[in-house]
């Protein structure tokens, strides 16, 4: 065990007696600290001047005009009104941004949402001041379901150094669309990406061994590229290339997202070739036709904003010349703001890192979904409206597209539909028609607004369809699933799709037929142990699904469309832990192999941490490999090559030859 | 504003939950930092960088005690600068108190993954103790305090702590060996 590992010992000291000893908590007097007389004690113990009766009378005062003034400035702090305090912006008015500075004045200074401090805590109370604008979790590198036909091999593409052919790794969800991965290969070599360090390994069977590697160090001069981490890396389709996305942290302004471009001709002479960065942390990205799409996440600080210098609340982006701001023509917000983080687009040409175009949108979700031209980006929200006699309260999603297909980006149209939208698996675009799953939920009140809730929040899943020519919705069933369940996984293949649902750990799994978006039917297992956190398409009409039940950490289980219903064919079961994030995932359809990292606390410390291959033959599930591999299992990667299983972790490389 | 009407700024991915932290606990967090890293600087990165952990942890999770949720995510990241910037240079009361901590455990004959028995045994030691003593403690190794703010926020001498936390140290040693976490 380090040194380190025992500093952290102090973090198993119980939550009581870390509070106990708050400084901070003593300093506000909460804690009376046994301890010495002070002098100042002490001398007032001596005094003992004036009559007992005096003392008392003294004191008896004191507290009675303690509380007096309690009670006055308890009702001036509970009834006193807010003010409405929107800061003149009119010396603006000639600024490119005026229309978002206009947004933002209303945001940070506008008028609150309650008169005084006792509305407000009489609509917490009450749960009338729900908001549902929460993002939705649309992460794109965590958890979620299978894609649409992912997994495909590479074309038969010019060759790369010493004639290299491209060799997809990763389980893409749209075909033709490239993501990013921690690793990728050749025909020749493995790419792997451990933590800040690309490693290249040569495909050799059992004689496999890293032959270069290229490590990204932080550029720790005090003035900028603090703290670097790479993300994911795209391998070019001539093998020549590798692009890195990663995070730094900038002193002056904060966190930048850099994609940096390799030359990995020679693995063991690996050089930079390029580099640019946009504002904000990593969140996506996609590889399609040459053009790298980047999504990051930016924060302004509304508050703090400069009115007079973009730079302090609009996204920069640094294309070799220096940072500059989006232009106003590519932000898009909402009429009325709802956090002040910006998810920011851009565009590259993979070769040569070249910026082909940036957009931002305002108050949406960090992660997209990518068709083959089309990007589609969500934003929560909370409508309140009158139905039938009741104010309703739900969560709605705005979905904005923007078409990467031509030479720039083009704004298309938007659609809103009621309820959240899990992850980017949840929609998919196919013949026109954009379909999404979406978890609805509202709260219903009796009488007039806010007054008495109806049987409290109320949780459904949606499905909706959209015709993006004009963004109609054309089709829907709402509420399919038991009262009070939620979406947790999505799986989308053509005209079928397959949705499991969940409350806890008991429920059911969806199949719906989608040829006829006016005319949509569906079936569903019965009640069935457990739930998905990810659905893959495995042919055939056959679903997998990745998750767990209420006895094991970790169930795989198969299902079919039966006659009526869905019908679970077999599982494997494990109480092991595992990462729900899909690209940690090896999914190969063609050789029926499905790997993943997992922790098994049955071994001891250094064995725990591990990598397992199972065989799925269309009716069981066989293990064919469990071994250790050290490191975190969302970081772990696996690919099968000629008859061996190469598996990548944290300082650990392992080869086992399968069959 | 409540913790928990905070905290449902983070479950709703309002950015205000991020100033409103910064409003309540702001000083608290740069405290917490300042104490383990001497340099102004590094501390509020530190800062910077634990409010980017909390808005990454929640959701999913829901903290009981947000000032003491913040105060272990801020601490662990001012360690973690603290191994990076030791390397290079000698810190002042905070790297002292490491050393003083770890001087306490040396390498044991059961291994120390076994977290559970361990938690066990560092929290029945501290049971043990008497108020006085197991505040100066959680201040001197938590906290990171020095025995002069200690001293200060308990009225005592700095000597006074000083002789406190050296027979806590043999106590705490002593209950390692005997649990046999020490040879």
């Amino acid at each position: 065990m380090k040194e380190r590992d025992y500093i952290r010992l102090m973090d198993l000291a119980d939550d009581k007696y870390i509070l106990e000893a708050d400084p901070d908590a003593e300093l506000a007097g909460r804690i009376a600290v046994p301890g010495r007389r002070t002098e100042r004690e002490t001398a007032h113990a001596k005094k003992g001047t004036g009559s007992a009766s005096r003392r008392r009378a003294i004191k008896y005062s004191a507290i009675a005009a303690g509380i007096a003034v309690c009670i006055t400035a308890g009702g001036l702090g509970l009834f006193l009104p807010y003010e409405d305090g929107v800061y003149d912006i009119s010396a603006y008015e000639g600024s490119e941004y005026y229309a978002l500075i206009s947004k933002m004045n209303e945001y940070v200074y506008g008028e609150p949402k309650s008169t005084n401090n006792f509305n407000k805590i009489m609509e917490a109370i009450s749960g009338s001041d729900k908001d549902y604008s929460a993002s939705p979790d649309f992460g794109g590198a965590s958890g979620g379901d299978a894609p649409d036909g992912g997994g495909e091999e590479s074309p038969d593409g010019s060759g790369g150094s010493q004639g290299e052919s491209y060799e997809e790794v990763t389980d893409n969800q749209t075909e033709g669309v490239t993501e990013g991965d921690l690793i990728k290969r050749s025909d020749r070599y493995i790419y792997y990406l451990d933590g800040n360090e690309l490693e290249v390994f040569a495909i050799d069977g059992g004689n496999s061994q890293m032959v270069g590697s290229y490590e990204f160090v932080s550029m720790d001069d005090g003035a900028n590229y603090r703290n670097y981490a790479a993300d994911e890396f795209y391998l070019s389709e001539d093998c020549l290339t590798v692009t890195v996305v990663g995070t730094y942290y900038d002193n002056a302004y904060g966190y930048f997202t850099s994609v940096i471009s390799l030359d990995v001709t020679d693995p063991q002479n690996i050089e930079e070739t390029h580099r640019v960065a946009v504002s904000g942390t990593y969140s996506s990205s996609r590889v399609k036709d040459g053009k790298l799409l980047l999504a990051t996440q930016y924060s302004a600080s509304f508050g703090r904003a400069d009115y007079s210098d973009p730079s302090t609340f609009v996204p920069q982006q640094d294309t070799g010349e220096g940072l500059e701001p989006l232009p106003s023509e590519g932000v898009v917000s909402p009429d009325k703001l709802t956090s002040s983080r910006f998810t920011v687009v851009t565009q590259y040409d993979v070769a040569t890192l070249e910026a082909k175009g940036a957009a931002a949108y305002l108050c949406y979700a960090g992660d997209f979904y990518a068709s083959s031209e089309r990007l589609y980006f969500t934003r929560s929200y909370t409508e309140v409206r009158e139905e039938g006699g009741c104010y309703v309260r739900s969560a709605m999603t705005e979905i904005s597209c923007l078409n990467y297909g031509g030479d720039e980006f083009a704004f298309e149209g938007s659609a809103t539909i009621e309820g959240k939208v899990l992850n980017r698996y949840s929609m998919d675009e196919y013949k026109g028609v954009l379909r999404v799953f979406t978890t609805t939920r509202r709260i219903e009140y009796s009488g007039g607004a806010y007054i008495g809730i109806s049987g409290g929040e109320k949780l459904n899943a949606s499905l909706y369809c959209i015709d993006i020519s004009d963004w109609s919705v054309v089709g829907s069933v709402e509420n399919f699933a038991p009262e009070g369940e939620s979406v947790r996984s999505a799986r989308f293949d053509g005209d079928t799709a397959y949705v499991c649902t969940a409350v806890e750990i008991t429920d059911p799994v969806f199949f719906f037929y989608l040829s006829d978006p006016e005319n949509i039917t569906y079936r569903q297992t019965a009640v069935i142990s457990g739930f998905s956190t990810s659905l893959i398409d495995f042919g055939d009409g056959c679903a997998v699904g990745i998750g767990s039940d209420g006895e094991y950490a970790l169930k795989i289980e198969a299902y079919v469309p039966g006659d009526t219903g869905i019908v679970p064919l077999c599982a494997y079961r494990a109480d092991v832990y595992y990462s729900s994030d899909y690209k940690a995932y090896y999914i190969d359809r063609e050789n029926g192999f499905i790997g993943l990292g997992i922790t098994d606390y049955s071994y001891g410390a250094e064995a725990r941490s591990r990598y397992i291959l199972l065989y799925f033959d269309g009716e069981s599930f066989t293990e064919v490999i469990n071994t250790p591999l050290a490191g975190a299992a969302d970081c772990k990667r696996g690919v099968y090559v000629d008859g061996y299983f190469y598996m990548f972790g944290s300082d650990d490389f392992k080869v086992a030859k399968i069959g | 504003m409540f913790d928990s009407q905070i905290i449902e700024l983070y479950f709703a991915r309002d950015e205000r939950a991020i100033a409103h932290t910064d409003a309540k606990y702001g000083r608290y967090c740069r405290a917490v930092a300042g104490r383990i890293l001497s340099d102004r600087q590094d501390a509020e990165e530190c800062v910077n960088d634990a409010y980017v952990g909390v808005w990454n942890a929640i959701p999913p999770k829901r903290p009981s005690n947000f000032k003491l949720f913040l105060g272990v995510i801020t601490r662990n990241i001012a360690l973690d600068r603290l191994d990076y910037n030791r390397a290079k240079r000698r810190g002042d009361g905070a790297e002292a108190a490491i050393d003083e901590f770890i001087a306490c455990i040396p390498d044991g004959k059961r291994p120390a993954d076994d977290i559970i028995a361990l938690r066990e045994v560092i929290n029945g030691f501290l049971a043990s103790l008497d108020r006085r003593s197991r505040i100066i403690f959680m201040r001197r190794y938590w906290y990171m305090c020095s025995t002069e703010e200690i001293a200060a926020g308990m009225k005592l001498t700095e000597a006074n702590v000083r002789v406190i936390l050296h027979r806590t140290r043999r106590k705490f040693a002593a209950r390692l060996k005997k649990e046999g976490f020490m040879q």
